[in-house]
């Protein structure tokens, strides 16, 4: 972890000094990482990848006045959810992201229930099924944004909850409670394929 | 500790994130509560669930892309640090914790107005009830002093022991 600070600080110093080639670095280093969050964030897409590009030029833009009380990887997921949060905003697409996991309130959902084999109590079924997947995703784009930007940094991402506070500019305890909210959001939803079920 | 207070501490019991001491609180309720050892269970599976997503990876002309855009634009140069720090102080999300400071500031500035300017009588509520005869003499006094100033029995009887010459005035007030 501290070779991978020193290695970005190094990087960052590059860049700072007009060294593009260190930029180029950057990007080879964190452009899966940041597009995931995006994708996970607004859904993938175009704008997935539109927005994670937007992402490296405002860090390309604003290099010169980062300063090192952050890490490189905090900076970065803090500018893509800045942006994710706007573009969210501006297209309310907000509408797009609420759907209903009730069974009765919506046909597809309810195919797909009952498409569900018998196996899914099966850890390991259950797992690999991709309509699990697919409602899980569904639930977590259903989710707001405070409690889906946490709830990702940590969950997907693997962020220590302090970088999760710098980033989502809250309080550690803030950081905590949402965290739990989210995942309790999501359990809720998850709940008909989660019953009975047993952990390996 | 019940279930209400320990199904908070659920998620961070599954990061290993929580004290020694309430580590053992939840442990020692998770044995007897088959309920919120269910519910740990089910969050446990949420987040293995969430762990094993599968990840994006941006398409191969992703680097082509960004760099044309990258070209059109130019690093901004350094900013001073006490200009970074005015404006982080100063972000539309640190605006709500300011607005709620200057709000306060504002409510407390109107009550201490309020306080200032408020007219005698207004705080008589919060005077002791003065006794009843006490009050009625009060009462007495101050309305003969409004309509009559120098009708005060107390200012006649020292009028009238001053001398006769004042005694035509005294008689004449009363």
């Amino acid at each position: 972890m501290i070779a991978v600070a020193n290695a970005d600080t190094a990087l960052i110093e590059r860049c700072q000094a007009n060294d593009a080639a260190a930029f180029n670095e950057i990007v080879s280093r964190y452009k899966n990482r940041v597009f995931n969050y995006v994708c996970r964030m607004i859904g993938p897409g175009i704008d997935a990848e539109d927005l994670t590009q937007e992402t490296f030029v405002r860090a390309y833009v604003n290099i010169k006045s980062f300063q090192s009380r952050a890490s490189l990887n905090t900076w970065l997921y803090r500018i893509a959810t800045n942006i994710c949060i706007d573009h969210t905003r501006k297209t309310r697409r907000v509408k797009a992201f609420t759907t209903s996991l009730q069974r009765e309130d919506d046909e597809d959902v309810a195919d797909v229930a009952r498409d569900i084999p018998d196996g899914r109590f099966d850890p390991q079924s259950l797992l690999l099924n991709k309509e699990l997947g697919s409602r899980l995703d569904q639930a977590l784009r259903s989710l707001p944004e405070k409690l889906r930007t946490v709830v990702l940094l940590h969950d997907i991402e693997g962020l220590p909850y302090e970088e999760i506070a710098h980033i989502a500019e809250c309080p550690l305890g803030t950081v905590k409670s949402r965290l739990y909210n989210a995942r309790a959001a999501l359990r809720d939803k998850l709940q008909p394929y989660l019953e009975g079920t047993a952990l390996l | 500790m019940n279930c209400k207070t320990i199904q908070p501490l659920l998620s961070e019991y599954i990061d290993n994130a929580l004290s020694a001491r309430d580590t053992w609180e939840v442990d020692k309720h998770l044995a007897d509560c088959n309920g919120c050892a269910r519910a740990l269970n089910e969050l446990r599976m949420t987040v293995r669930l969430l762990g094993e997503r599968p990840r994006f990876e941006v398409s191969a002309d992703f680097m082509e892309n960004l760099q044309s855009r990258i070209a059109a634009v130019q690093p901004e140069p350094p900013r001073a640090a006490w200009l970074a720090s005015l404006r982080e102080m100063f972000r539309p999300r640190a605006l709500p914790a300011w607005g709620a400071a200057a709000g306060a500031c504002g409510l407390a500035l109107v009550m201490l107005m309020q306080r200032v300017d408020a007219p005698e009588n207004a705080a008589a509520p919060l005077r002791p009830a003065a006794p009843p005869l006490v009050q009625t003499a009060r009462n007495q006094s101050v309305a003969l002093a409004a309509t009559n100033p120098l009708g005060d029995p107390a200012a006649a009887a020292l009028i009238a022991s001053a001398g006769p010459e004042t005694g035509e005035s005294s008689a004449s007030v009363q």
